[in-house]
């Protein structure tokens, strides 16, 4: 036996002369939640309808639990799917939308009703049961839509971003309840959506995608810290990316020329010569006085004031832009417009991507 | 509150008053006037006409005959429009507009020219009759004109079309994604249909058939071509009393029959509509 | 597999008495025969030669033409008022402007003809434009208020912040807006009226004849391809007029 639950192994997907989903390979470990993370139309969705055997792949094998279930129709395939959509059904109270399932697997009518109850309970939902789908808010409906696919205990569940109809504040709190529930029960998940903070908030790992390939695969820190793409890079929070070449390389250091003038020592590999961008994060820099040691100079450009926090654009003498971050502490007065500052890039939160 | 956009309705209002409601309450008034044959309309008042037409072995034979046509002008609309409707739900793009096309054909072209087109067809030695008799299937020709089976054939045809938008809106209304999360909770595709299916198209089944069973029982050109005297339907007589006989009072009543049915009909389906949706 | 079967039966089914008709109004026969035999223009060369034929489709056209300019001036002017406006019971005011696409026209021509003889409209011309004038204006209500629903009326509110008067605003901004709508609804109208049968069986006078009785008439006796012919020429005018018209009448009925 494997020890992972779900394994995509180079899933494909064309229609007609565009490549929705470009081999995707992916495994999940038992109990994992994995979010599959990216922009719309990236073949994120695309992923998981294969895996629930809604949208046929051109090409690769999905595995559940070691099976084969590439070919398997998507009423024998023992995943439960909940919809961004929750696809509740309409005309039926939230009893027989969670008691379903149970029926399509003819199992006793005392073993339907009391599982039945026992997820309808576990939401949180005991007191509706006798309710139709269109008289409840729409975090009840989201709950409901668990309780219908927790009730079977599938071998794998499907979130097809099934947050993003609800409010800010309740999202926050699915977030947390979903990623409770799921880790109770214990059954292996893949979560797809395009927004990061729900990635890195409710998923052990991250899959980023983008143009229907997996750009990095990591934990949320990984992906932040260490991205392995500039798109990823981009995607992930804000960065700085400054265009340049690598000059020279070994032990896992370089050295970088921007176009825009100056050089930096970052962390990455690269033949000389290789074009690429320089990543740093916009917190990661850090500002000070002109003239300290090791700090390069530049003139700030534009400063806006967000919540608790100051962000600059600084032009370095050596030519390149940076934006910067930086707390508001006591006693610190915010730098004007014009004002000659230093800048400190740190080696180890330096990144050369290549691309 | 301010009658906003009012005066804008009026004219029509007025129009419709003088030329559609003013009429009617005429008709619905004369229904229950005496006539005498050759003296024509008197002054005195009467229930007679109605009494007449339910009493009179008859005429209670025609109402039957024209409520037995729009039931079974409706079954058959049901059970032919569900797989168009299904057919063109499942269809995306010029397939789909091929098909809504054909479908919508038949309201295209005018009640006489398609009800031609049936008796040529129908007639004892047309192509249907001529095809089958060559076959070998049966000895002699069906009788299709001048039956009750030659009018449901020629207004199924024509009444299909509205079956089919009602059900086909119906089927529009399910979000895609409710099949996909039976099909991901186990159900199999006859299952699907069963449970889900066929009750979330419900209220375009009851439309459907509301409006199909109303047009059948007041269609007039197709059985008085096809029909012909030998199967007097309620429009049929209706035309007969007013341009033949002239007997406008008893017209009235049996037209008032027609139209009480029509009314209470849509009561019952407006009921039913809302039952179904549960408040 | 069965699902597209039975979908083709039916569809054939749906299409087979205009096949039918266009077909025989070819056939060489002296009478409609399907399949036809032979090929000959001879019908409608017939139908294009013939008086009574001719007569039949000039006063058709005269009763469509006044029929619908009094249906797109009411129809408009009603599709303003329901779409545009607020007052009570305008629901039910929308309901009875509509009824009469579905009502039974049997009984509205049973009824008219009484009212009609009694107001001395019977056989008249007038008498007949008024009633074709109350079945067509429902269908340009539903183009028009199609064509109002599809623009934004803060365009209307910022021709009035502009400066421009109630009626400038309507002649300048909505009116060109919705013209696609009333054109398309006077169309329909015309065409709805230029097939109209029953009510102008009741309230057609003595040499009055359209179109469509004159070949209702000729099929109740005995029928020639010459028929087939004319209905042939309906059939391609609605086809050509009406089914860019229909898909959108429908298009509002969904929404």
């Amino acid at each position: 036996m494997t020890t992972y639950d779900l394994e995509m192994q180079g899933l494909r997907k064309i229609y007609g002369d565009s490549v929705a989903v470009d081999a995707v390979t992916l495994s999940l470990g038992k109990g994992e939640m994995v979010a599959l993370l990216g922009p719309s139309g990236c073949g994120k969705t695309t992923t998981l309808r294969m895996v629930a055997g809604f949208v046929e792949p051109s090409a690769g094998r999905i595995l559940l639990d070691g099976r084969d279930i590439t070919h398997v129709p998507a009423n024998q395939r023992d995943t439960g799917m909940v919809f961004q959509s929750y696809a509740l059904f309409p005309h039926m109270t939230v009893r027989r939308n969670v008691a379903f399932g149970l029926r399509c697997r003819h199992l006793p009518e005392d073993e339907v009703r009391r599982r039945t109850a026992e997820a309808i309970e576990l939401v949180g939902l005991g007191s509706f049961e006798e309710r139709y789908p269109r008289q409840l808010s729409g975090g009840q409906q989201q709950r409901v839509a668990l309780a219908r696919v927790l009730v079977l205990r599938p071998k794998l569940l499907l979130f097809d971003e099934p947050l993003s109809n609800l409010d800010a504040k309740l999202r926050v709190q699915m977030r947390q309840e979903i990623r409770r529930l799921q880790k109770d029960v214990g059954i292996t998940a893949l979560f797809v959506t395009h927004d990061q903070d729900e990635a890195s908030s409710i998923a052990d790992r991250i899959a980023v995608m983008n143009a229907g390939r997996i750009e990095q695969a990591g934990t949320p820190a990984e992906i932040y810290n260490e991205p392995a793409t500039r798109f990823v890079a981009d995607f992930i929070g804000t960065s700085n990316l400054i265009d340049g070449v690598a000059e020279t390389s070994g032990d896992g250091r370089m050295t970088f020329r921007a176009d825009a003038g100056g050089v930096f020592a970052a962390r990455g590999r690269a033949s000389t010569g290789a074009r690429g961008a320089l990543c740093i994060r916009p917190e990661k820099v850090d500002i000070c006085p002109p003239g300290v040691a090791g700090a390069r100079e530049g003139i700030v450009r534009r400063t806006a004031r967000t919540a608790g926090m100051m962000e600059y654009v600084v032009v370095l003498t050596d030519g390149p832009e940076l934006t910067v971050q930086e707390q508001l502490r006591h006693g610190i007065a915010p730098r004007e417009d014009g004002a000659l500052v230093g800048v400190v890039l740190r080696e180890e939160d330096t990144q050369f991507l290549v691309g | 509150m301010r009658q906003k956009g009012a005066a804008l309705v009026l004219p029509n209002f007025a129009w419709l008053a003088l030329f559609m409601l003013g009429p009617l309450i005429t008709l619905f008034v004369i229904s229950f006037r005496t006539y005498e044959a050759g003296r024509g309309i008197q002054d005195a008042w009467t229930i007679a006409h109605y009494v007449a037409f339910v009493a009179d072995p008859y005429h209670l034979g025609i109402l039957l005959r024209t409520l037995r046509l729009g039931i079974e002008v409706t079954a058959w609309c049901l059970v032919l429009g569900f797989p168009m409707a299904y057919g063109l739900s499942r269809l995306r793009g010029t397939p789909r507009a091929l098909l809504y096309f054909v479908v919508l054909l038949p309201l295209l072209t005018s009640a006489v020219v398609r009800t031609f087109g049936w008796m040529i067809v129908l007639s004892n030695n047309g192509f249907i009759n001529r095809t089958l008799i060559d076959l070998g299937v049966i000895d002699s020709p069906i009788r299709f004109m001048y039956s009750m089976l030659g009018i449901v054939v020629a207004l199924v045809q024509v009444l299909l079309p509205f079956m089919v938008l009602a059900l086909d809106a119906a089927l529009l209304n399910i979000d895609p994604r409710v099949y996909e999360a039976a099909r991901n909770l186990g159900a199999s595709r006859l299952r699907v249909f069963l449970q889900i299916t066929l009750p979330l198209s419900l209220p375009g089944i009851l439309s459907g058939s509301v409006l199909v069973f109303t047009l059948a029982i007041s269609a007039f050109v197709t059985p008085s071509l096809i029909g012909g005297p030998r199967v007097p339907v309620m429009a049929t007589l209706i035309y007969q009393q007013g341009m033949s006989l002239l007997n406008w009072p008893f017209g009235g009543a049996i037209a008032f029959v027609m139209l009480a049915t029509v009314v209470v009909l849509f009561l019952i389906a407006m009921r039913l509509a809302r039952q179904e949706r549960g408040t | 597999m069965i699902l597209w079967l039975i979908v083709a039966l039916v569809g054939l089914y749906l299409m087979a008495p205009v096949l039918v008709v266009i077909a025989t109004s070819f056939t060489a026969t002296a009478y409609p025969v399907f399949p036809p035999q032979g090929f000959t223009w001879r019908w409608f060369g017939e139908v294009l030669a013939s008086p009574e034929y001719l007569a039949a489709m000039r006063f058709s056209t005269a009763l469509a033409a006044a029929s619908t300019a009094i249906a797109t001036v009411l129809g408009t002017l009603a599709a303003l008022g329901l779409v545009r406006g607020r007052f009570r019971g305008q629901t039910a005011i929308s309901a009875l402007f509509l009824s009469p696409i579905f009502f039974p026209a049997i009984v509205l021509g049973l009824a008219l003809l009484i009212f009609f003889n009694w107001v001395g409209l019977a056989g008249t011309f007038p008498g007949m434009v008024a009633a074709h004038a109350v079945l067509t204006t429902p269908f340009v209500i539903r183009m028009v208020s199609a064509s109002l629903a599809e623009f934004d009326p803060a365009v209307e509110e910022a021709a009035k912040n502009l400066g421009a008067s109630a009626m400038r605003t309507f002649f300048l901004v909505t009116l060109p807006l919705i013209r696609p709508g009333v054109v398309a609804g006077a169309v329909f109208a015309f065409i709805i009226s230029f097939d109209e049968l029953v009510v102008s069986l009741f309230l057609a006078g003595p040499g009055m004849q359209t179109l469509p009785i004159r070949i209702f008439t000729s099929l109740e006796y005995s029928s020639r391809p010459s028929v087939s012919a004319v209905s042939t020429l309906l059939i391609l005018v609605w086809l050509v007029v009406g089914v860019p018209l229909y898909r959108r009448f429908l298009d509002v009925r969904h929404t």
